[in-house]
């Protein structure tokens, strides 16, 4: 028999999957110097916000919301919630785009001052 | 020098744990983001809009403005590309 | 960019796969009504396929198949079909991009899905033109890295 207090622990499993991805994501914007390496951890802590929006929409038992017509109809299927879904669409377009962008940012920055160590940056500039 | 950001980065994490125990269960069905306006779409969705898949029909249809917006985004993240490396 | 990867096997199977990965974007792509999928997922991997034949058989291959001039046109397509699209939507009465009003075809469901795939097409093309134009933008070596 699992403890109750155990038991809430796995109910939220998920939830701190996004916590601790977050934690590592934030650590390592903050104290790595290189700029990739920031950005990699904006990845992660993106990644997390997505895994957080995503298994918050998950319903038991349920399955993709695709509305089927015919004799391929389930009967009194449970869907899962498909809002989480279309805005974590819209917020992986964006994580493309501001990638995207940084990296660009990051090439002009080598090109000029030909590191991408942020202390170092700081003093040539 | 690195056990300032560590410290500020649990204390960050321990407030998010908090703040997440108040979540409803992992695949609870009686989350209040699945029993407000959910239950219109997957009703009334294939009727109003033609198209069997919700996601589809959410994304281009009931929340049109918002994909233009992004495919705005897109396109502004591209030409930004562009102007700051030219093209190839 | 780096030397290339001089690999028969590497090549091949890249020359091989990608029509196989345009062909499935395709699939992804008009179907998005009723399986999973949609213009953004079927946009980045015909990208993905442009990407692999940069990596694999060099860059100018990849620039050859899909060139400059045919992008150019692509990469501003999405938004302006959408524009187009909201439009005709208001002037056949209705609301920007209340598709069901227009009056195209006999059944309401019918002209949803035609005008839904319609600017999930024009998605696809936008995501797929630009993601591939950065990718060029990136690894074009025009770059003083020195």
């Amino acid at each position: 028999m699992i403890p109750a207090e155990f038991e809430f622990l796995l109910r939220h499993y998920n939830y701190w999957t996004s916590v601790i991805l977050v934690v590592i994501g934030l650590y390592t914007m903050i104290v790595k110097k290189n700029l990739i390496k920031k950005f990699m951890g904006l990845n992660i802590v993106d990644t997390a916000t997505f895994l957080f929006y995503i298994s918050m929409g998950d319903v038991e038992w349920g399955v993709a919301p695709i509305v089927v017509h015919g004799e391929h109809a389930a009967e009194h299927a449970v869907y899962i919630n498909p809002l989480p879904s279309v805005l974590i669409l819209t917020a992986i377009v964006v994580a493309l785009s501001t990638t995207a962008l940084a990296l660009t940012l990051a090439i002009k920055i080598y090109e000029k001052y030909g590191t991408l160590n942020s202390e170092r940056i700081l003093e040539l500039m | 020098m690195r056990f300032a950001p560590l410290m500020l980065v649990l204390v960050i994490g321990a407030t998010l744990a908090i703040a997440v125990a108040g979540m409803p269960a992992f695949g609870s069905s009686d989350a209040p983001a699945y029993t407000h306006v959910v239950p219109r779409y997957l009703e009334n969705c294939v009727e109003e809009t033609g198209v069997g898949n919700i996601v589809t029909a959410i994304v281009v249809y009931y929340r049109g403005y918002d994909t233009f917006g992004e495919i705005t985004v897109i396109f502004t993240a591209g030409i930004a590309v562009i102007a700051l490396l030219g093209r190839e | 960019m780096p030397e290339l990867f001089e690999d028969v096997i590497v090549r091949t199977i890249a020359r091989l796969m990608t029509p196989f990965i345009q062909l499935f974007a395709l699939y992804v792509l008009m179907h998005g009504h009723a399986t999973p999928g949609g213009g953004f997922q079927a946009g980045v991997i015909i990208a993905a396929s442009f990407i692999l034949v940069a990596i694999a058989l060099g860059l100018e291959e990849a620039k050859d198949r899909v060139k400059q001039k045919v992008r150019l046109p692509m990469e501003s397509f999405g938004p302006l079909n959408f524009v187009v699209v909201g439009v005709v939507c208001m002037i056949c009465g209705g609301y920007y991009l209340q598709y069901t009003i227009v009056p195209l075809l006999p059944s309401l469901q019918a002209v949803g899905a035609v005008l839904i795939s319609a600017v999930e097409v024009g998605i696809g093309v936008t995501v797929m033109a630009m993601v591939t134009t950065i990718f060029f933008s990136m690894a074009g070596g025009k770059h003083d890295t020195s």
